[in-house]
């Protein structure tokens, strides 16, 4: 990307941004209400301030695909004084690509798209990042304890009764997505687990086998830990469909990128260079009540006008604020739900030989180490891939030892075939470091009518954001890519802002 | 699921025996596998009560009725219930620190800290798995829990006592983790007996003492 912007000199480049922004708060409505006031804050940005020459408009912590997207967008808007701060020594977050060889990847963390994501369809269309289809024809294996039962679903991925799935649909109309605990019913919808009420409504045992699954996969524990306005509230933003939140075709397990989610961030990164800074988690946030927030990180200080916080709150959890954060905040940081289970395996063969069998390759146990398997080969199959959701604590941490209890597992479902992979790959984003800590918010009841209005408005100079913060989607990459739109535009306007009054 | 409920109701509408010769071997099979659910659920209910537990939660990292197959992860099973009350609530107070743990502990009510803790002092420890366990040949560990009095408090055999926790069979990684956040101070009992005691382990003293108490059979396992 080296337009002409590129080589103007930073003071200039400073105004265009400026220009730019001024105009989108015009059209917002937001802010500046006359030309005499937008250049009011433009001569303010050019005026020189003192000791401020280290100062950055804008420090981003986390280089997930929200932080990113917020990067790439500051940059478009010709704002180049910022710097993106990432505890680890590689860009993604939970988006992570196994590399396999040959260029073959299979992705340890998020992974699909579906109809209704269209931030990151788009972001993926402007990075030139393509897509294609799940496989997931063929038949489903359930196995229970030695016995085994094979069925092709309609949808592909997980099913629900349909009188069930429909009560729930038409419930989530009235919980809006971005904001539950504004529900008309808020209080009695979040007083009740997921799993009470099911057990209101009767539910049979094969019910109760792809719920059990389903809840965990999407929503990051089973029925009994969530409330109901949460659960609610992720089928609102999913179009009020159960089915389409939890299927593969026309669902949100429909589609992979082209070398994996992974590259998503990876391709944002490139066009960073020097402003990328990794292995530096931020420690300590220092006078965020201030004009110039200071950040401690493991490479020294970075001060900056604004910070967006793109990661989730139990994260931010982690960083130490002074002074103290709001009490309304810093309850939801401390308290915010970071048990999700996230361990995610890979086996590799030589062909995807359960698609001749007329298997899909994926796998549910009812009891035992495997939540769901399913294929995971790259576009044109020319390796077979079989990744799986564990349960963390049921499966042995001995490579081993665990490759050996999956392949057996797979043998029994699939074929003789399956016992001996090629390559065995295994992450429990849980145990691997601390900078993910949680999948997924599986949201306890009481929890968002206590604490969800402190999720998002800023703390003097914090902008909030990470996919827990976006309006659609939350929980999933392509709220990560509307959390970092929307974050870069709050910085932007802030500066704006600011440099209106004190100019 | 939905063709499976269609298959258990004709099956059990005509009676299982020799159906699956009859109508084909995917009946035959869905049949198979109802029947297996159907004793899981029959276990599953008389051991903690109707679907769905809060217990489903706890199983995804503490294993299925608190037995952990990853020893990074501590296996809840036959804790003391006194113990595992103390425990959920010292991460709910902030008294323990652990990012996954903190904010589960303090969603929970007492009345579900005390079902929980009564549920898992009721369940059965097993050995871990002797290949999942480093079971080291080294003497080190024994000599370390021997010289260092950890029975007095830990119980013989390490199965635990009213004052202190079953070591037995624990994770072995998990007792490293402990062991070495007592050592700094992260973890802090009521009395820092174990801060005091674990002050003076070396690095190797710890890793040789937890493999060696992760490689013991518990008292109360049904493999014994
Ligand atoms: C196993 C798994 C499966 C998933 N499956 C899907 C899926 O199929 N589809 C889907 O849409 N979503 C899925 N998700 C969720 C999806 O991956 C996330 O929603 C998305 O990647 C979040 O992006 P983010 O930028 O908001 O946060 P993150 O990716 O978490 O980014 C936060 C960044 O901040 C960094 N950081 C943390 N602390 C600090 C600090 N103190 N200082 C500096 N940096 C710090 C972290 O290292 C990280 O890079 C899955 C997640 C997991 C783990
Ligand atoms: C995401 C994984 C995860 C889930 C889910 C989880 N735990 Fe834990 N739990 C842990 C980890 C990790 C530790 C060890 C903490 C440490 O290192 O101090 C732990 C520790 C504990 C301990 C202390 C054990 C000891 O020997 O001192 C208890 C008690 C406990 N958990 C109870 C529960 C209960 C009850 C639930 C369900 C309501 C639960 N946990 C769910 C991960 C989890
Ligand atoms: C004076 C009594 C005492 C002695 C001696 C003692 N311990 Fe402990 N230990 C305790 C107590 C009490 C706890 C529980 C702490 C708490 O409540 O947080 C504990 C906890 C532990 C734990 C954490 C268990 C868990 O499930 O989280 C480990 C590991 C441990 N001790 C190892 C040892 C070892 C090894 C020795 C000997 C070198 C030893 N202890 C000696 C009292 C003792």
């Amino acid at each position: 990307m080296k337009t002409e912007k590129d080589k103007q000199p930073l003071r200039a480049r400073r105004r265009l941004l400026l220009q730019a922004l001024g105009g989108g708060a015009l059209v917002g409505g937001l802010a500046l209400t006359g030309s005499a006031n937008a250049k009011a804050a433009l001569s303010g940005s050019t005026r020189p301030r003192q000791a401020d020459s280290d100062v950055l408009d804008v420090a981003i912590i986390g280089a997930g695909l929200s932080g990113l997207t917020s990067a790439r967008d500051l940059q478009r808007a010709g704002c180049e004084s910022f710097v993106v701060l990432e505890a680890r020594e590689r860009v993604g977050g939970r988006t992570y690509n196994h590399e396999l060889g040959n260029g073959v990847v299979s992705e340890a963390g998020g992974q699909w798209i579906g109809p209704g994501q269209t931030a990151i369809a788009d972001l993926a269309r402007q990075l030139e990042v393509g897509t294609f289809d799940q496989y997931y024809q063929g038949k489903t294996v359930y196995l229970a304890g030695d016995a085994r039962y094979a069925e092709a679903s309609a949808s592909g991925g997980a099913s629900v009764s349909h009188d069930i799935a429909r009560k729930l649909n038409e419930m989530a109309r009235s919980v809006p997505g971005e904001a539950p605990w504004t529900a008309p019913n808020a209080a009695e919808l979040d007083n009740i687990t997921l799993g009470e009420w099911l057990n209101q409504q009767g539910v049979t045992t094969e019910d109760k086998i792809g719920l059990n699954m389903s809840t965990t996969l999407t929503f990051g524990a089973p029925p009994a830990s969530l409330s109901l306005l949460h659960y609610l509230s992720i089928i609102n933003t999913s179009d009020c469909s159960l089915e389409q939140l939890e299927g593969i075709k026309d669902g949100a397990q429909e589609t992979r990128f082209v070398g994996g989610s992974q590259i998503l961030c990876t391709k944002m990164a490139e066009h960073l260079g020097g402003k990328l800074k990794l292995s530096c988690p931020v420690r300590e946030i220092v006078g965020w009540d201030q004009d110039v927030v200071e950040l401690h990180t493991d490479q020294g200080i970075i001060r900056a006008r604004q910070i967006i916080a793109a990661l989730n709150p139990a994260l931010c959890n982690q960083i130490r604020f002074t002074p103290a954060l709001p009490s309304g905040r810093a309850g939801l940081q401390d308290r915010w739900p970071a048990h999700a289970p996230m361990r995610k395996t890979v086996h590799v063969y030589a062909r995807p030989f359960w698609r001749d069998q007329g298997m899909n390759g994926q796998v549910v146990q009812t009891q035992g180490p495997i939540i769901w398997s399913y294929d995971n080969s790259p576009p044109d199959g020319s390796v077979g891939i079989i990744s799986a959701f564990i349960k963390p604590g049921q499966l042995s941490h001995n490579p081993a030892e665990a490759e050996r209890v999956l392949s057996d597992l797979y043998a029994r479902a699939l074929g003789e075939e399956a016992r001996h992979p090629t390559q065995f790959h295994d992450h429990d984003w849980g145990k691997v470091d601390p900078w993910s800590l949680t999948c997924i918010h599986p949201i306890p009841p009481g929890f968002w009518t206590q604490w969800g209005e402190f999720l998002r408005p800023a703390a003097g100079r914090l902008i909030w954001s990470g996919t827990e913060t976006a309006d659609i989607w939350p929980g999933a990459m392509d709220g990560a890519v509307r959390s970092g739109h929307r974050a870069a535009f709050q910085a932007l306007q802030a500066l704006t802002e600011n440099r209106r009054t004190t100019g | 699921m939905r063709r499976a409920i269609v298959v258990t109701a004709i099956l059990a509408m005509f009676g299982a025996v020799a159906l699956g010769a009859l109508i084909g071997p995917d009946l035959w099979a869905g049949y198979q596998f109802m029947k297996v659910v159907d004793q899981q659920t029959t276990a599953y209910e008389a051991n903690g009560g109707a679907w769905p537990q809060l217990q489903d939660t706890c199983a995804l990292c503490h294993g299925q009725n608190g037995q952990a197959a990853n020893a990074h992860y501590p296996s809840l099973a036959g804790l003391s219930a006194s113990y595992i009350e103390n425990q959920l609530h010292a991460f709910a107070e902030g008294r323990r620190p652990n990012p996954q743990m903190q904010p589960l502990a303090k969603s929970l009510s007492d009345e579900q800290i005390r079902m929980l803790a009564a549920y898992y002092e009721r369940q059965s420890p097993a050995a871990n798995d002797p290949l999942s366990a480093n079971a080291s040949l080294d003497p080190l560990g024994q000599t370390v829990v021997e010289t260092r009095g950890c029975a007095t408090c830990h119980g013989g055999q390490f199965q635990g006592s009213p004052m202190a926790p079953r070591l037995a069979g624990q994770g072995e990684y998990y007792l490293v983790d402990q062991l070495q956040a007592f050592k700094a101070s992260v973890r802090q009992d009521p009395t820092q007996a174990m801060n005091g005691i674990a002050s003076t382990l070396s690095e190797a003293e710890i890793q040789a003492a937890a493999s060696y108490l992760a490689s013991l059979t518990p008292a109360d396992s049904p493999a014994q």
